[in-house]
């Protein structure tokens, strides 16, 4: 059994913010939960603005990157267009050149 | 080789109008993974069979389907029904004859279908030559304006194995058989993806409000049908506006009437009405606790100090003492007044209301409890109507870094917005000089914001409570005449505009209630490519 004049120690305060929160005046209250609500509020909104930004980046980059491999196709295939018409006129160019010593 | 269909269309057809037009607009389809499955009714010579078969034929998508049907209203079902059969896709939506679909519809619903478990879209409408003459842009996904009016039904695709586990196509639906299948769709899936565009392109005359075609009694039966499983006591009735369609009204007989504490702020002002000087918080009051008030009501006057001794004891005298009358010293403060009000209310609810007004719908207040037994729910706004008749508060909407005021000025009966003004629905915020919320939320997220002394603290209130994951509604079933001026300029200070950027910048540019597609675009760098 325990002793009833041994010392008590006293209340422990409460550790839990949530708890010193509710144990404040009404008013007080209201006060700091509109001051936490408007901190996560600015938080919540600085995400999302990053996360909106970062989508559109990426959606631009990619658009920019499908842009790119489109100008990189269509200059291969140029590449490729104009070495096939020099080929031909140096195959042209020979037997021109081939006739023309024949006909001399 | 035969390629699996991902969507299947289906069109119920009592005639051979329209039906070419549609299967056209499936054939231009650049994914072709679709399948039609079309219903008609039996007739002595099959014609109607044959000519649809003559149609469709070398087209292994498309198939019909003849079955005799009883007369009347049960006609549509058990057609839609024989469709619905024919599906072999996973997932199912609803063509009208004459209608038609963008060329992308296919493969861009297949896409969204993977991060969402239905979607619907916007509607364009097609005048006589097939041209796009207007555009129904659709909010996100908002049950209660669903269930109030059927936006998010063309078109609209559901797993068809939702639709063959809960009930398949009900005969109660009559000629709304798909609004029936969105409904509990969204009763049972949850919300539904919103693909922003005219993917579904419609034939009508619809300009300016929105094309409804299901007939009233039946989407009243089938809103009746889905919601009454959770609530026995609710009427259903079809709101119709110059000879319009507009949706329906869903009136909620709860049994519950808690305590409400109406909560008005004032200095005892008065001013000139219709002629006649006007003590406002007096009238008010006077109103309010007329014999046919609301049982269990509480009224609360934060006055300031200087406010007029005659008019407190006026106000005792109407209530026989049982106002609680707060005052209030110091410079103009809405929020700080409210505030006040609301610690020393004894409600479950709690009611803010401008001491300029006046009632015009008498049963306001059991209208907006109603809505607020919902538990989604977070607060509900009224209709309020300048003193000349047009629209002061259909509710907010915030766009481009701003809050306005939807439909400001209009006409009460005007149709804008998908005639949004005429029913309930959601909204993402209400103004503070009529709004009805718990006391518990209300006071879990710190009131009014003394951030915000004049201007922007509904914005403010509003947003907080949908950051808790509630629902704001709006519903022009409760209206009130507000005094104020129709020619004030807005107490707007830089300093306030600031504070609610800081705090909600992004809200402030992507209200779910306005179309993403109208919505102005988030400032910000870009390439533009």
């Amino acid at each position: 059994m325990s002793d009833p004049d041994a010392p008590t120690s006293p209340p422990l305060a409460p550790t839990d913010p949530l708890d010193v929160l509710a144990s404040l005046p009404p008013a007080t209250q209201l006060l700091l939960r509109d001051y936490i609500m408007g901190l996560e509020a600015q938080a919540g909104s600085a995400r999302a603005l990053a996360d909106h930004h970062e989508r559109e980046r990426t959606r631009e980059v990619n658009l920019l990157r499908a842009k790119i491999a489109g100008m990189r196709a269509q200059r291969d295939d140029a590449t490729a267009e104009r070495d096939s018409a020099t080929r031909a006129l140096a195959e042209l160019t020979a037997r021109y050149q081939a006739l023309d010593s024949r006909h001399r | 080789m035969t390629i699996a269909p991902r969507l299947a269309l289906l069109t119920v057809a009592y005639g051979i109008d329209g039906v070419a037009e549609t299967f056209a607009s499936l054939r231009a389809q650049a994914d072709g993974r679709w399948q039609w499955c079309l219903a008609v009714p039996e007739s002595p010579d099959g014609a109607l069979l044959a000519a649809v078969r003559g149609l469709i034929v070398n087209e292994p998508r498309a198939m019909a389907v003849t079955v005799p049907v009883p007369a009347g209203a049960d006609a549509h079902p058990t057609l839609a029904a024989a469709a619905l059969d024919l599906v072999a896709a996973p997932y199912v939506g609803w063509i009208d004859p004459g209608d038609r679909i963008d060329a992308q519809t296919v493969g861009v619903v297949d896409h969204r279908l993977t991060h969402c478990p239905w979607l619907y879209s916007d509607e364009g409408y097609l005048d006589e030559d097939g041209d796009v003459v207007d555009v129904w842009f659709k909010p996100d996904f908002a049950p209660e304006w669903l269930r109030s009016q059927p936006y998010a039904v063309r078109l609209a695709v559901v797993p068809l194995e939702h639709v063959r586990l809960y009930g398949g196509i009900r005969p109660l639906a009559g000629t709304a058989v798909w609004y029936d299948v969105v409904l509990r769709a969204a009763e049972r899936l949850g919300p539904g993806g919103h693909l922003a565009g005219p993917y579904y392109l419609h034939r009508s005359d619809g300009r300016g409000a929105p094309s409804i075609v299901e007939d009233p009694a039946d989407r009243c039966r089938v809103v009746g049908a889905v919601v009454a499983a959770e609530d026995a006591r609710l009427e259903v009735s079809p709101i119709e506006v110059a000879g319009r369609p507009v949706g329906q009204r869903l009136r909620r007989r709860t049994s519950r009437r808690p305590k409400v504490s109406i909560v008005i702020p004032t200095r005892c002002g008065s001013s000139v009405i219709y002629g006649f000087p006007r003590l406002h918080v007096v009238e008010l009051i006077r109103d309010l606790w007329a014999a046919d008030r609301y049982p269990d009501l509480e009224i609360v006057v934060v006055y300031d100090t200087v406010s007029s001794p005659d008019a407190l004891a006026e106000i005792r005298r109407i209530t026989d003492d049982a106002a609680v009358l707060v005052p209030y010293n110091g410079a103009f403060h809405f929020s700080r007044k409210c505030n006040a009000g609301a610690l020393a209310a004894s409600g479950e609810y709690l009611c803010f209301l401008n001491d300029d007004m006046e009632i015009v719908t008498r049963d306001w207040l059991d209208e907006m409890v109603s809505l607020l037994d919902d538990p989604g729910v977070g607060a509900v706004g009224a209709r309020l109507l300048f003193a000349d008749g047009t629209l002061q508060h259909a509710g907010h909407d915030y766009d481009g870094g701003l809050a306005h005021h939807w439909l400001f000025r209009r006409a009460t009966d005007d149709l804008g917005r998908s005639g949004s003004a005429q029913i309930t629905s959601e909204r993402s915020g209400v103004t503070a000089a009529c709004v009805l919320l718990r006391a518990e939320d209300f006071l879990r997220v710190g009131g009014f914001s003394e951030e915000f002394p004049l201007s922007y603290n509904d914005v403010d209130l509003s947003l907080k409570i949908r950051a808790l994951g509630l629902r704001i509604l709006y519903t022009p079933h409760a209206t009130l005449r507000h005094f104020e001026s129709q020619t004030r300029e807005p107490m707007l200070t830089n300093q306030e505009i600031l504070r609610i950027r800081r705090r909600w910048l992004h809200a402030l540019y992507s209200d779910p209630y306005l179309n993403e597609l109208k919505r102005e675009p988030f400032p910000g760098p870009s390439l533009e490519v």
